[in-house]
């Protein structure tokens, strides 16, 4: 899991005036008195009259702070002590005693005890030895959240970087659009058209970071590592979801023919996506206005299989469009990094050259294949084979 | 479009500014924020009918965050929140999220950065319709 990006947000921090404190004591006058202090100095107090009952309302309370009396009947304030460090070691724990001795102290420290009052104490000494222990708890957790910030970070670099990157780009671009469509005042032909260059430079600049940022994620041991069984199904309908708005705007059908029952992969949902959706875009891009891409699945035999084991161990997942096609002298080269077919007729569409490179690499570390049969004129079918989950 | 305020949040001058420019010419009102703490003052005193929210501010995420709180509280639940994403943000994370999903939050609208001003402001119209 490593490459994926961490999207957990973190919850603002506890501030110590609405933490949660809890009391386990025997003795009710000392609850009552812990409550009616700390309650007054805006603190949400919670009690428990043993050991047993005390540690089920840790679980479910969740305090900041627990102070625990070290005798009582049953469950013992050490064993409590103990198991609290076992729940959630952030706890900060403040033993009570009515016999403070260097022994018990020593013990209590040693069961991650943070603090001492010793009975009988009075309303200050309890306040200054929560808050001190609520100020402890929560620069741990602010050490904790930074560490946990650090980490994000190292684990995202590539992701930041190129979020760094593209958003200055998307802002001029965005500007571009507010002048080319007379938002800024009227505007010429001639100076829409140069505008309209200068944007395509930006946009084929934010094209060759997001396929550089795709190409760095690549890691083929990682993608062998997270295989499961993907639906084919649901992860098409997404990525048609995904590439409609450009089908609509190039003027393109998208048709989808699926094959019967359920058709399962062995495969990385995430790659797997963003493979089908690259090669889906191609075919959306270099096909002609009013034409057509279609993608289908079926099962079938592997061509080379071990005796003994049964047909249908492989998914063909098909794109075909009816666009420009691929030139034979061109073929064996489109799965190179950087490589292009230049042309008037690819003149016009943004790439980087390393759209086919992505497909390529996410397959093979998948196990599968891809072929590509083009006809120039006519249309290009690109067959990725994925192997299906073991039966 | 009389009294119709939209809240635009970004972190990015450029964006604000931008989108600004295109829905003042539309006569929207508009106000901006530049991270969520002066979103969320802003939201309570000015009380937009439309939020237009970038989903990467100073953290990650930050918006969408901010944006499952808004959706959860009763008080603003029916402002319609439009998502201002990068597509391969949106893919990095998964979103469209599936509902029920780790980043499952019912936003109104997904937009790409850079946003077509006419995409942008026929999406503004459906979203003001469908509340009004």
């Amino acid at each position: 899991m490593a490459s994926d990006v961490q999207t957990r947000v973190q919850e603002p921090l506890k501030m110590p005036e609405n933490a949660i404190i809890l009391v386990i004591d025997d003795e009710q006058a000392i609850r009552d008195a812990c409550c009616q202090v700390l309650s007054k100095a805006g603190y949400e107090m919670q009690t428990a009259e043993d050991g047993n009952v005390g540690l089920e309302k840790v679980a479910e309370a969740r305090p900041d702070l627990v102070l625990v009396d070290l005798k009582m009947p049953r469950t013992s304030g050490m064993e409590v002590l103990e198991k609290i460090a076992e729940m959630d070691p952030s706890i900060i724990c403040v033993v009570i005693t009515g016999y403070a001795t260097i022994e018990s102290a020593v013990e209590a420290m040693k069961r991650h005890a943070y603090d001492f009052l010793s009975k009988p104490f009075t309303p200050d000494q309890l306040r200054i030895v929560v808050k001190r222990g609520l100020e402890r708890r929560r620069l741990a957790m602010e050490a904790e959240r930074l560490r946990h910030e650090k980490e994000l970070m190292q684990k995202n670099f590539v992701t930041l970087v190129s979020h760094q990157l593209r958003s200055p780009l998307a802002s001029a671009r965005q500007y571009f659009s507010v002048i080319r469509e007379g938002f800024a005042g009227d505007v010429t032909d001639k100076q829409k058209q140069i505008i309209e260059r200068a944007s395509k430079y930006l946009d084929d600049l934010m094209q060759l970071i997001s396929d550089w940022l795709d190409m760095s994620r690549i890691d083929s041991s990682r993608i062998a590592e997270k295989l499961e069984p993907v639906a084919l199904g649901s992860l098409l309908s997404e990525v048609l979801e995904l590439v409609k708005p450009l089908a609509e705007a190039e003027q393109v059908t998208l048709n989808l023919r699926p094959c019967q029952g359920d058709c399962e992969v062995f495969g990385d949902q995430r790659s797997l996506k963003q493979a089908i959706m690259n090669l889906v875009s191609n075919a959306i891009q270099y096909n002609r206005e009013g034409g057509a891409v279609t993608i289908s699945t079926r099962n079938e035999a592997r061509e080379t299989r071990p005796a003994g084991r049964s047909g249908k161990d492989e998914v063909v997942v098909e794109i075909s469009d009816t666009g420009i096609g691929i030139s034979r002298e061109n073929l064996p080269f489109i799965f190179d990094e950087f490589f292009r077919v230049k042309s008037s007729e690819t003149q016009r569409i943004a790439g980087s050259g390393l759209g086919l490179p992505i497909v390529k690499r996410i397959v093979e570390a998948h196990n599968g294949r891809i072929r590509v049969r083009s006809e120039p004129g006519k249309g290009t079918t690109f067959s990725i084979y994925l192997p299906r989950p073991e039966q | 479009m009389e009294n119709v305020t939209i809240m635009v949040v970004d972190d990015d001058p450029g964006i604000r500014d931008s989108l600004q420019t295109i829905l003042e010419s539309h006569q929207y009102a508009v106000i901006t924020a530049a991270n969520r703490t002066e979103a969320m003052d802003k939201i309570k005193t000015e009380k937009p009918d439309l939020l237009i929210l970038d989903i990467m501010m100073s953290s990650w995420l930050d918006g969408l965050d901010m944006s499952k709180k808004l959706k959860k509280d009763p008080q603003f639940s029916d402002m319609p929140i439009m998502m201002l994403t990068g597509v391969k943000e949106r893919t990095i994370f998964d979103f469209r999220p599936k509902e029920g999903g780790p980043h499952w939050c019912s936003v109104d609208a997904y937009l790409d950065k850079p946003v077509a001003p006419g995409v942008l402001l026929a999406e503004v119209e459906k979203l003001l319709s469908k509340c009004a």
